[in-house]
C-alpha cells in the first residue's frame, strides 16, 4: 500500500506480510516484496544548508531497465551514491534487494555492479591487475577476469596500463568490471558520456544484453533520447526531488497529445477552454494543439462538435520523453515560482 | 574477508606503482651509499681512528637509520593512502564490495608492513656492510636493540600520523606537508609555549607526541642512568610510561582516521 507518506509502502510491505518482528532483524527478511530490488523512503542528503536529494522515494523492480533522469546537478549521482554507500544519507531508507541495514546492505553490494560519474581505475595498474582488484575483494575466479576482458573486446590490451587506455576502452573495462561479480543490479552512471557514436550504440547494445539476461539496470541519463532508446521505467529528477516515475508507457501516456484544426481556432480554443479533460491548450501555426488528461478523442470531438466547433483535422501526437521531461520540469518550475 | 585478502588486493595495487618503487629505490641506494661510504672511510689511513664495526658500530647506525625508516615510512603510508581519493579508487573499492572498515583496514595494515619493510631492508645492508669491517661477539648490544624496537614504535607513531593526515586532506602533498609541519614547527612551538607556563606546564612538553617518539627510540633511553632530557624535565621518564603514551597516541591518530572514513563521503 503506497501513500503519501509511505509512496515505496515500506510499512504496508512489513504490514502485509511480516514473518518476523523488526527486532528479529538479523533473520531473513522475506516479508520484503522480493520483485522490488531498490526501494527508497525519503532519502535525503544535504551539504550544509544545500539540499542536494530531498524526500527521494524510488522503486524499481527486478528485471527492469531504469532511466534516472534530470538535468546536471540535480541529484542523480548522489542518489547513487548513497544507494553504493560512498555518500552517507542525512535521513531516509534505503532497501538494496531486500536488504538494510548497514550489514544488510553491505550483504546486498556484494550481488552488484556499478560504476559512478567514470571509470575509475587504477592509471598504472593493467586492464587485468585493475580486475583483478575487484576478482580478489569478491573472492571472484581468475578465469572470469579473461572472460570478461573477452567478452568487452579488451583482451589484446589486457595487459597495457590503464592510463593508456582510450575513453571507449575506458568505458568498456568499466562495464567488465561492473559485470564480473555477475551482478543482479548494474548501476551506470551516465554511461554515454563522451562516447562517439559507435561507442554509444555498443552501450546500448550492452544494456539491451543485461536486460535480456534478466539483470535489473539502474542508469542515470541527461540524454532524454538514450533513456528513452534503452529504459522500460523511469524517474525524472530536478533539484533533488523526483518530479514523475513509472513505465515508460505510462509516463508518455501520462497526458494525450492532438493537433486539431477548423475553421475558427479562436473559438476552437474557447471550447476547448470549458473542455474539463483538456489540461493544456496552445497554438503551433494553422493547428491548435491541446493536451487531454485522457485518451476519449471521441468524446472530445462529440462536446467540440456540441458546442458548433467542426474539426476539419484531428491528428494524435506521439508524444517523446522529451516532451514529458519539459512538461514535468516546467511545472515544477511554475510551481516554484 | 580476513586481513590476509585485504593485504593481498593492496599488493596488486602496488604492481607498476612508481612512486612505491621510487621510494624503495631512493631508500635501498641512500642507505647503502651512506654505510658504504663510512666503511671505505674507515678502511683508509685517515678513517683508522673510527672503525665502522660491530658491535661497537651499531648504535651509529641506529642514529642514521632511524630518522631515514620514520621519514620514507611515513611518506609511503601517505602515498598509498592519499592517491586512492583524486583516483577515486576509494569509493571504486567500496562499491566493488569493501566495507568502509575494510578499507580502513587495508591501509591500517600499511603502516606496521611499511614499517617493518623499511626497518629490515634498512638494518639489514647496514649491519651487513659494517659486518665487514668485523665482528667481535654480539652483532647489536642490548641497549641499541631496545633502542631499534623503540624506533619501530617511532615509526608506527609518525605514520599512524601520517595516515591521518592522509585521510582528512585525501591529498599526498598536503598530508606529507602537515607530518612535517607538525614536527619542524607546530611541536616545537608548542612546546615553548608550555616551557614558558612554568615548571608543570614545562613538564607536559615532554609528553607531546614528536617528544614521546623521539624519547622511545633514543639510545640514551636504555643505557644506564641515561634518557632524553628537555630543559624542564629533570628527570627521564620511564620506558614503560613512554610505551603507554605512544601506544594512546597511535591508537588517538588511527581511531580519527577511522571516524573520518566512517562519517565523510568519500
Amino acid at each position: 500500500m503506497r501513500s503519501a507518506a509511505d509512496p515505496v509502502g515500506f510499512r504496508g510491505s512489513l504490514a502485509a506480510g511480516a514473518r518476523f518482528p523488526a527486532f528479529l532483524g538479523f533473520l531473513p527478511h522475506t516479508w520484503c516484496d522480493v520483485d522490488n530490488v531498490i526501494e527508497t523512503l525519503n532519502l535525503t542528503k544535504r551539504f550544509g544548508r544545500i539540499t542536494a536529494v530531498d524526500a527521494v522515494s524510488i522503486t524499481v523492480g527486478r528485471g527492469q531497465v531504469f532511466g534516472f533522469l534530470g538535468p546536471n546537478g540535480s541529484g542523480k549521482t548522489t542518489t547513487m551514491g548513497m544507494l553504493l554507500d560512498i555518500v552517507t544519507p542525512t535521513s531516509g531508507e534505503i532497501r538494496l534487494l531486500g536488504e538494510y541495514g548497514r550489514a544488510g546492505l553491505h550483504r546486498a553490494r556484494q550481488r552488484v555492479g556499478a560504476t559512478l560519474e567514470q571509470p575509475n581505475f587504477y592509471p598504472h595498474l593493467s586492464g587485468y591487475d585493475n580486475l583483478r582488484v575487484k576478482a580478489t575483494i569478491q573472492g571472484i575466479a581468475k578465469a572470469r577476469i579473461d572472460e570478461m576482458l573477452e567478452r568487452v573486446g579488451l583482451t589484446a590490451r589486457r595487459n597495457s596500463a590503464f592510463a593508456t587506455y582510450s575513453l571507449g576502452m575506458k568505458q568498456r573495462l568499466a562495464v567488465a568490471a561492473a559485470m564480473l561479480g555477475d551482478p543482479e543490479i548494474v548501476f551506470f552512471d551516465e554511461p554515454m558520456n563522451g562516447l562517439d557514436p559507435e561507442g554509444m550504440r555498443e552501450m546500448r547494445e550492452v544494456i539491451a544484453r543485461l536486460r535480456d539476461e534478466g539483470r535489473t539496470v539502474f542508469l542515470s541519463s541527461h540524454l532524454l533520447h538514450e533513456v528513452e532508446r534503452s529504459c522500460t521505467h523511469v524517474a525524472i529528477i530536478k533539484r533533488g526531488k523526483v518530479l514523475a516515475q513509472g513505465s515508460l508507457a505510462e509516463i508518455l501516456g501520462r497526458h494525450t497529445t492532438v493537433a486539431l484544426q477548423s475553421a475558427d481556432p479562436v473559438e476552437l480554443r474557447a471550447a476547448l477552454g470549458e473542455y474539463p479533460p483538456a489540461v493544456r491548450v496552445s497554438q503551433e501555426g494553422a493547428f491548435t494543439i491541446v493536451e487531454l488528461a485522457d485518451d476519449d478523442l471521441a468524446a472530445m470531438n462529440g462536446f467540440l462538435a456540441g458546442r458548433g466547433v467542426l474539426l476539419s483535422c484531428l491528428v494524435p501526437r506521439q508524444r517523446t520523453l522529451e516532451d514529458v521531461f519539459m512538461e514535468v520540469t516546467m511545472e515544477d518550475a511554475v510551481e516554484v515560482a | 574477508m580476513s586481513a590476509l585478502q585485504l593485504l593481498r588486493v593492496e599488493m596488486i595495487k602496488l604492481r607498476r606503482r612508481t612512486a612505491f618503487v621510487v621510494m624503495v629505490a631512493l631508500f635501498v641506494i641512500g642507505t647503502a651509499i651512506v654505510f658504504g661510504v663510512r666503511a671505505i672511510l674507515a678502511r683508509s689511513a685517515a678513517g683508522q681512528a673510527m672503525p665502522f664495526a660491530l658491535p661497537g658500530s651499531a648504535a651509529e647506525i641506529h642514529g642514521v637509520l632511524q630518522p631515514l625508516i620514520m621519514f620514507f615510512s611515513f611518506v609511503t603510508v601517505v602515498n598509498l593512502t592519499a592517491a586512492e581519493f583524486p583516483w577515486r579508487t576509494a569509493r571504486q573499492n567500496v562499491i566493488d564490495g569493501l566495507s568502509r572498515e575494510q578499507f580502513f583496514t587495508a591501509k591500517l595494515l600499511l603502516v606496521p608492513l611499511t614499517t617493518f619493510l623499511f626497518f629490515v631492508v634498512g638494518y639489514g645492508i647496514a649491519l651487513l656492510i659494517a659486518a665487514t669491517g668485523g665482528v667481535d661477539g654480539a652483532l647489536v648490544s642490548v641497549p641499541v636493540v631496545k633502542a631499534m624496537l623503540g624506533g619501530i614504535v617511532t615509526a608506527i607513531g609518525f605514520s599512524s600520523l601520517a595516515l591521518l593526515a592522509a585521510f582528512a586532506t585525501r591529498h599526498t602533498a598536503g598530508a606529507i606537508a602537515i607530518v612535517l609541519g607538525y614536527l619542524m614547527f607546530g611541536e616545537p612551538v608548542l612546546g615553548a609555549i608550555l616551557g614558558r607556563g612554568g615548571e608543570a606546564l614545562g613538564r607536559l612538553a615532554a609528553y607531546l607526541p614528536a617528544n614521546v617518539f623521539a624519547s622511545i627510540s633514543s639510545l640514551g633511553q636504555y643505557m644506564p642512568g641515561g634518557g632524553l632530557f628537555f630543559p624542564s624535565v629533570h628527570e627521564p621518564i620511564a620506558t614503560p610510561m613512554l610505551l603507554a603514551m605512544a601506544s594512546a597516541y597511535v591508537a588517538v591518530f588511527c581511531g580519527s582516521a577511522y571516524l573520518l572514513v566512517r562519517r565523510q563521503d568519500l
